[in-house]
């Protein structure tokens, strides 16, 4: 290596371990000298970053992490007791139950909205990656889907998924594909900014949502030339 | 526990003060900075299934935690340290006050292209290789970059930036 490359790589990485560099360094005073000095500013530096933590961050990471699946689970024992207070008092539509499960409908807009930085994704997916992906959850790609923008697994009601953004035109649409959610019939619904429609599949259901409508239904029309769904 | 709780504890233990630390530096604000390493680990709970190789569970965690910043960097205050700030702070190393307060004023300051990669480095401990992954650069722009940081840092200390003449 000559000096310049090492005196440069030493700025931008004071800690490379590189043979070469380290070879250069043995036989080379002045790269040598070079490099403690940079290892002496790179000391002043770690120290004025090292900001310090406050106690007991980790503790409550997992307390909220916690909280927030036992207001879950509270939530679904909630309704498993009022479901038992129905049938033993036979008062169908008399009592007061708790709030009812969000429809799927919601429950997929909802995931839509949370998860908004997917549509901006730019990382090309590649179809190897989508293929690998989908197989682990009892998908066959078949064909195409177009450019695809993110692909990922993740949970919807606490069940584990598929997560897809796929172009058309520029526009993101995003695909779920829920193994564990049943319906009975193809639905369309929106809220004030997405368009969407689930429908029944082999193993679960899908559900795909854009700004767009006739995207929407182009992606449609795509999955279902391109997806099978293995029993 | 299931293995899927301890992996998460096993996430939180191993990295929230290095996620804290890099948030801080990127909003100024050791409240927020909390609040965005909290949201950071719910969505990493949500989504640890897609999480499917454990050695690169830092980086996936940063690339959540630059995506969280991004979303409040309107709401983000950049107030500089003020001197009674650092007689607060305690020494964390034996290291000259001024020199640090110095620097600290100088990375504040720093373009933004300049200081993620250098703090993903200095705080997070990553290679050029993974800090390219991370931002989506190419690793020679990183390294350019890296250079460039240290160069405009070291200037601020008024130290004669060294010379890398051609030989």
């Amino acid at each position: 290596m000559q000096c310049l490359e090492v005196r440069r790589q030493l700025t931008a990485e004071p800690g490379s371990r590189d043979p070469a560099l380290l070879a250069h360094l043995a036989g080379c005073s002045s790269c040598a000298a070079f490099a403690r000095q940079q290892q002496a500013f790179e000391a002043r530096l770690a120290a004025a970053v090292d900001l310090p933590v406050p106690e007991g961050l980790s503790a409550r990471i997992l307390l909220n992490q916690s909280t927030r699946l036992r207001r879950r689970q509270r939530y679904r024992f909630g309704l498993g007791i009022a479901a038992g207070v129905l049938l033993v008092t036979g008062l169908a539509g008399m009592l007061l139950l708790p709030r009812h499960p969000a429809p799927l409908e919601q429950t997929v807009l909802q995931h839509v909205h949370d998860e908004l930085d997917h549509l901006a994704g730019q990382h090309a997916v590649s179809p190897v990656q989508l293929r690998q992906l989908l197989a682990a959850h009892g998908v066959r790609l078949e064909n195409g889907l177009g450019p695809v923008r993110y692909a990922g697994a993740c949970r919807i009601r606490e069940s584990e998924g598929v997560h897809l953004v796929v172009d058309v035109n520029d526009k993101p649409v995003t695909v779920l594909l829920m193994p564990d959610e049943s319906l009975a019939e193809r639905r369309t619904f929106r809220d004030e900014r997405f368009s969407g429609v689930a429908l029944p599949v082999t193993n679960g259901s899908m559900a795909i949502i854009g700004d767009d409508p006739v995207a929407v239904q182009q992606v449609e029309q795509r999955l279902r030339e391109a997806l099978h769904f293995l029993s | 526990m299931d293995s899927r709780q301890r992996q998460f504890e096993a996430l939180v233990q191993a990295y929230a003060a290095d996620l804290f630390r890099f948030a801080l530096w990127m909003c100024h604000d050791n409240e927020l900075a909390e609040d965005l390493v909290q949201e950071t680990y719910m969505r990493a709970w949500k989504s640890l299934d897609s999480l499917q190789d454990y050695a690169a569970a830092k980086a996936w965690l940063l690339t959540i935690l630059r995506r969280e910043v991004a979303r409040h960097y309107q709401r983000c205050s950049t107030p500089l340290i003020s001197l009674e700030d650092l007689a607060r702070e305690p020494a964390s190393r034996a290291v000259d006050q001024t020199t640090a307060f110095v620097l600290r004023q100088s990375l504040r300051r720093l373009d933004a292209r300049y200081r993620e990669p250098l703090l993903l480095q200095v705080v997070g401990g990553f290679s050029c290789d993974e800090i390219a992954r991370i931002l989506d650069l190419q690793p020679g722009a990183v390294m350019t970059r890296l250079f460039r940081a240290r160069q405009k840092l070291r200037a601020q200390l008024e130290e004669p930036v060294p010379k890398i003449d051609k030989r």
